[in-house]
């Protein structure tokens, strides 16, 4: 990150393709539309170029910076589009495909997570934050990160059918 | 019996990370690489601007604005078509086994398997959701393929819209309710 900071293409290029499809995924998995996805996803890195310069302030990890950066841009999205721009469809019904059919329904679940408790989780179980990057992340307390990544454990138990 | 977190979070990092499509990792690319560009004339400018700003006022040459371009004389340069065309046809296997193309305006019943074929202009990354929930996403060649999923309709489904994106246009299927 020192090197990106530097003006470094090629250090950019790898910070790029070490993070791009992590990133990618949780863009989407919040955003629930490519088109939105793609363009969260853009803009993150847009911004991590150009806020490279507050990399030395920052104490926690590059990845807990990068999904920060990823959260002011769902959140600064989201204020722009107060309203939903689309409503698709409410009723979650589950895929079946042969050999997919236990991916997708893990897919609806998490679908169906409020987001406050989903971006916490995907950190968690994805990404491999603990509570204190999460916090950093997602610019909450610990405390808080720790009881949303448990209360969306719970939910995801319930919501696949295992009791807690 | 009950997951523990780890099996739980196990599970779900199965699903992994998912690969953006090309064309948006070339605009990443593109973008920085024109931000950097600018950033780097700003920096020269910088560089030598206390010694320009001192040159000029002792000359007391107060330098015309630079010219705009002519609109109308501009040259459109570069492909143009950044996104592939792409094209979407839809059968719907019976369960009685035989397979017809999918029809808006027919209702149809729990077990029937909607499959989707695409053919792009050029190869790329698609994504189809079935009500704003990823149903798969993956590279597809030029030309006509199938997309290797399929979706089974169930008893008592509402109506839904899937969406392919990745093309020049997102491409939207409304699908009715299932048969009660």
């Amino acid at each position: 990150m020192d090197a990106v900071r530097d003006g470094s293409e090629p250090a950019y290029i790898t910070l790029f393709e070490r993070h791009r499809a992590a990133l990618y995924g949780y863009a989407l998995r919040m955003t629930r539309q490519p088109e939105v996805a793609d363009d969260v996803f853009q803009e993150t890195f847009l911004r991590v170029h150009r806020a490279r310069a507050t990399w030395a302030a920052h104490h926690g990890s590059f990845k807990s910076w990068l999904f920060r950066i990823c959260t002011n841009t769902l959140r600064d999205r989201a204020r722009l589009n107060a309203r939903r721009p689309e409503v698709l469809g409410d009723t979650w019904e589950p895929y079946v495909h042969p050999g997919h059919a236990d991916r997708l329904s893990l897919e609806r679940a998490l679908a169906q997570l409020p987001e406050h408790l989903r971006d916490a989780f995907l950190l968690a179980a994805m990404q491999g934050m603990d509570h204190n990057e999460i916090a950093e992340a997602l610019d909450i307390s610990p405390d808080n990160a720790r009881a949303r990544v448990s209360r969306a454990r719970g939910r995801l138990r319930e919501l696949l059918g295992e009791g807690a | 019996m009950s997951w523990s977190d780890d099996e739980l979070d196990a599970r779900f990092r199965e699903l992994g990370p998912i690969d953006p499509p090309a064309r948006v990792e070339q605009a990443v690319l593109t973008t920085y690489r024109a931000e950097r560009q600018r950033g780097a004339r700003r920096t020269r400018w910088w560089a030598v601007g206390g010694m320009a700003a001192m040159a000029a006022l002792s000359l007391l040459v107060i330098a015309e604005p630079p010219a705009r371009g002519d609109p109308a004389a501009m040259v459109e340069r570069g492909a143009g078509e950044v996104r592939p065309t792409v094209e979407l046809k839809v059968a719907v296997r019976l369960g009685a086994g035989t397979t017809e193309r999918f029809a808006a305006d027919r209702r149809y019943n729990a077990g029937d398997t909607l499959m989707f074929r695409v053919r792009t202009s050029a190869a790329t990354t698609l994504t189809l959701t079935r009500a704003g929930v990823v149903v798969w996403s993956g590279p597809v060649p030029a030309g006509e393929s199938d997309l290797p999923v399929g979706y089974q309709l169930e008893a008592g489904e509402g109506p839904a819209i899937f969406a392919l994106t990745g093309g020049a246009e997102v491409l939207r299927l409304p699908v009715p309710a299932v048969s009660p």
